[in-house]
């Protein structure tokens, strides 16, 4: 066998490097693990060590983190809930519980060791090729995980994790099916034992428990792969030897079928053919193979003798008659030479009746006719007279897991190997229990129907982790350079938005005070002058009236309603929505939101003057309806 | 001055690439948005005489110094104006006026999920909302 053995080293082979193994192939290099069980190459370690900052810093979308003063509080201890969950073996999901709970606050930290719990563990058992009943029983160790992620963050999860080895081997278990069998019972005790260990643990606040049953766990598995190593290798043997047989069975059969077909021969001979050729046909398939040199004699030979016995076959004019002496001359000692040939212990060599092809050869020479009768009729597979040619891509198949459905029934069943000698391959129950035998041109095409489904290779729970924790990284790096450009964005916002305000209360304190100015002047200069007095008090009186105007149009609130149109069967009740003083425009809505009309503070001013507007309520109510509802309210200063 | 608040993408597993695809990496154009609980009370009528207001109640998905996306029970019209608050913590609330951006069922349940932006405008606490937004980016 190349390469150190199995156990020598404390390494198990994976399945198909374990067939390499005993086929005496060579051991893929990335079979070698550093732990107890074999698995694809290793990921590099680096993003382990990310968890401890994803758990604090990432932030996904709809999950409930708290926020602001919250983030800093102290956080609930959540091993109560966990453990129910737990508990009652519930198929959801830690952050759809966590969502529930709508009155607790949940930390940064237990939030996103839930999500990331939730993310592992969905990932690695969608991709793990198990039977569904078995991955619904262990995805609901994500509330141990989640639990044990907040509190020890990369530790958890670390390759020295029992729960990391644990959840590899699992592997081991592609094969198992809910059949109502032994292997169930055993299978859902294990389970069990597997929920007692945990609800331990949450009691006691410690993994002890569950490590306890993961080690107990592995040391059974790695048992259980031992004993099935001793029985795949002596299967492979058992069953190589039997599909030799087969072959040479069925391509003995073949040549025989098919050399008697419609033939009449003298009884001796074929007794003679049937009892003592047949073996010897059988003997150059086991021995060399169909295609080979001792093969094709040992088939020549007997159309030599079948072509000699049948008269229909030989006559006895010119030519023939030589041929018949020439053949008859050779027969017996080729005869010999192949037998000679393939059991070279004359110990070991069967005794052949000779005398009875003497007899009939001396008989055919004379010219006398031999009594006849019609040879058997064989059943016969001539495609066994040549070699099945070994398709090329069979390595892809062996030691992998396949899915076939039996009625409702989901079966598994594990491809061993192939069998050159019959173009077969071998079924097993990936314990070393031989389920069958197929052609291999039937399961491929079974395969390609989809009557047959392979299931996915190993992804180990490291490897699965890594690009998870690597994807995740990745995304925290771009919302810590958005969430900064975010700070920033709004600081400058806030700061805009105060200097124009600020520059609006200056603008307009100026206005006022022009305006005063304005007016004291024009009141100087008409002190005298009658008609130019009664004038300006007419456009005082106007001014007067509009600013009262704009006075009743200013003093509608955020939320007051005006009437457009009233008294017409176009009128229109609109609330305030927005007001932007800067640029006196006013946004109108109705009721629920919607149809909105944006005017100006002088459109409104001059619509009241024509009485097409009228204001209905300044919207003192704004504030009151909200208050009630969330307290104390903070507007605009 | 007002600026877009887009649908900010979907459920946290159901992607093409399991391992590395995430609702985020879906949407690396949009402005950041804070993911995380807080009350969000939206006026959704307004009170009429015979009429009271109704008020809509839920938490936010994310903020913004710009908007909040939020799950709520019932679809909101696209393109409402509608009065909002919102409460950090325990301080007081933030009295807004939001546009209804965008509102589409809840891929994972019932509901739906609403985008509002906020608009500025004089009597709301549309400042104190960018600078409150401000302290929370730099906090974490």
């Amino acid at each position: 066998m190349a390469g150190p053995g199995p156990w020598s080293q404390g390494l198990v082979y994976c399945d198909k490097c374990v067939i390499d193994a005993i086929l005496g192939a060579r051991c893929c290099g990335p079979c070698f693990s550093l732990s107890s069980y074999c698995f694809i190459a290793r990921e590099s370690v680096v993003h382990v060590n990310a968890v401890e900052t994803i758990i604090r810093q990432l932030r996904i979308p709809g999950l409930p983190y708290p926020v602001g003063r919250q983030a800093q509080a102290d956080e609930s201890d959540w091993t109560g809930f966990l453990a129910s969950a737990w508990e009652q073996q519930t198929d959801a999901t830690v952050i759809a519980l966590l969502k529930e709970q709508e009155s607790v606050t949940w930390s940064m930290t237990q939030v996103n060791a839930g999500y990331l719990a939730d993310r592992i563990m969905d990932i690695f058992l969608q991709k793990s090729g198990l039977h569904p009943t078995l991955v619904s029983r262990v995805a609901r160790l994500r509330f141990w995980l989640a639990w044990d992620l907040h509190r020890r963050h990369s530790e958890a999860v670390s390759e020295s994790a029992p729960l990391r080895e644990w959840l590899d081997s699992l592997d081991w278990l592609k094969g198992w099916s809910e059949t109502g069998g032994r292997s169930d019972r055993q299978m859902f005790t294990q389970l069990d034992n597997l929920r007692q260990s945990v609800t331990e643990a949450f009691s006691g606040h410690s993994d002890t428990p569950v490590n306890a049953f993961f080690s107990q766990w592995l040391e059974l598995i790695d048992s259980q792969h031992r004993r099935a190593i001793t029985l795949q290798q002596r299967l492979l043997l058992t069953e190589q030897g039997a599909a030799g047989q087969r072959a040479a069975e069925y391509a003995a059969q073949a040549a025989l079928g098919r050399s008697l077909q419609g033939r009449h021969l003298p009884p001796a001979i074929t007794r003679f053919l049937l009892d003592d050729w047949q073996p010897v046909l059988r003997q150059a398939v086991r021995s060399f193979g169909v295609g080979s040199q001792q093969w094709r004699h040992a088939h020549r030979l007997l159309e030599w003798l079948v072509w000699v016995a049948d008269p229909s076959l030989s006559g006895l004019a010119g030519e023939e008659r030589d041929k018949l002496y020439q053949v008859g001359e050779q027969l017996i000692e080729k005869m010999h030479a192949v037998v000679e040939t393939l059991w070279t212990k004359p110990g070991e060599r069967p005794s052949l009746d000779y005398p009875a092809v003497e007899s009939l050869l001396v008989q055919r020479l004379r010219g006398e006719a031999p009594e006849l009768e019609p040879a058997p009729e064989l059943s016969y597979d001539d495609s066994w007279l040549s070699s099945p040619e070994e398709p090329a891509d069979v390595s892809q198949w062996e030691g992998r897991w396949y899915l076939f459905l039996d009625g409702e029934r989901e079966l598994r069943q594990y491809l061993f190997c192939y069998l050159p000698q019959t173009g077969e391959v071998l079924w097993t129950n990936g314990f070393g229990v031989k389920l069958g035998t197929q052609s291999f041109l039937d399961a491929r095409a079974e395969l390609a129907s989809g009557y047959l489904r392979c299931l996915p290779p190993l992804q180990s729970f490291g490897q699965v982790l890594n690009r998870t924790l690597g994807g995740l990284e990745q995304l925290l790096a771009v919302q810590q350079q958005k969430r900064q450009k975010a700070l920033l964005r709004a600081r400058e916002e806030a700061e805009t938005l105060r200097r124009a305000r600020q520059r609006e209360e200056a603008a307009q304190a100026q206005r006022l005070e022009d305006e005063r100015q304005l007016a004291e002047a024009a009141a100087r200069r008409s002190a005298d002058d009658a008609r130019e007095q009664e004038r300006i008090a007419r456009l005082k009186e106007e001014q007067d009236r509009q600013d009262a105007l704009l006075a009743l149009v200013d003093a509608v609130h955020l939320g007051g309603w005006v009437e457009l149109d009233p008294d017409t069967d176009k009128a229109r009740r609109l609330k305030l929505a927005l007001r932007i003083k800067a640029s006196g425009k006013l946004v109108f809505v109705d009721r629920l939101g919607m149809n909105r009309e944006t005017l100006h503070r002088f459109d409104l001013a001059a619509l009241l003057l024509e009485e097409r507007a009228r204001i209905l309520d300044q919207g003192a109510e704004f504030e009151d309806t909200l208050s009630r509802v969330v307290g104390r309210i903070r507007v605009g200063r | 001055m007002t600026s877009s608040y887009q649908n900010s993408g979907d459920s946290l597993v159901a992607s093409k690439d399991l391992e590395t695809d995430t609702p985020e990496t879906q949407d690396q154009r949009e402005e950041y948005r804070l993911a995380g609980r807080v009350g969000v009370a939206i006026e959704v009528e307004a009170a009429q005489p015979g009429l009271p207001a109704r008020i809509l109640q839920g938490s936010s998905r994310d903020i913004s110094a710009s908007g909040v996306s939020l799950n709520a029970p019932e679809a909101l019209p696209e393109g409402a104006l509608l009065p909002v608050t919102l409460t950090l913590d325990q301080e007081e609330p933030f009295t807004l006026m939001g546009e209804v951006r965008w509102c589409e069922p809840r891929p994972e349940g019932p509901g739906y999920r609403i985008g509002l932006t906020l608009l500025d405008s004089d009597d709301t606490a549309y400042l104190e909302w960018k600078e409150a937004m401000a302290r929370l980016l730099a906090m974490d």
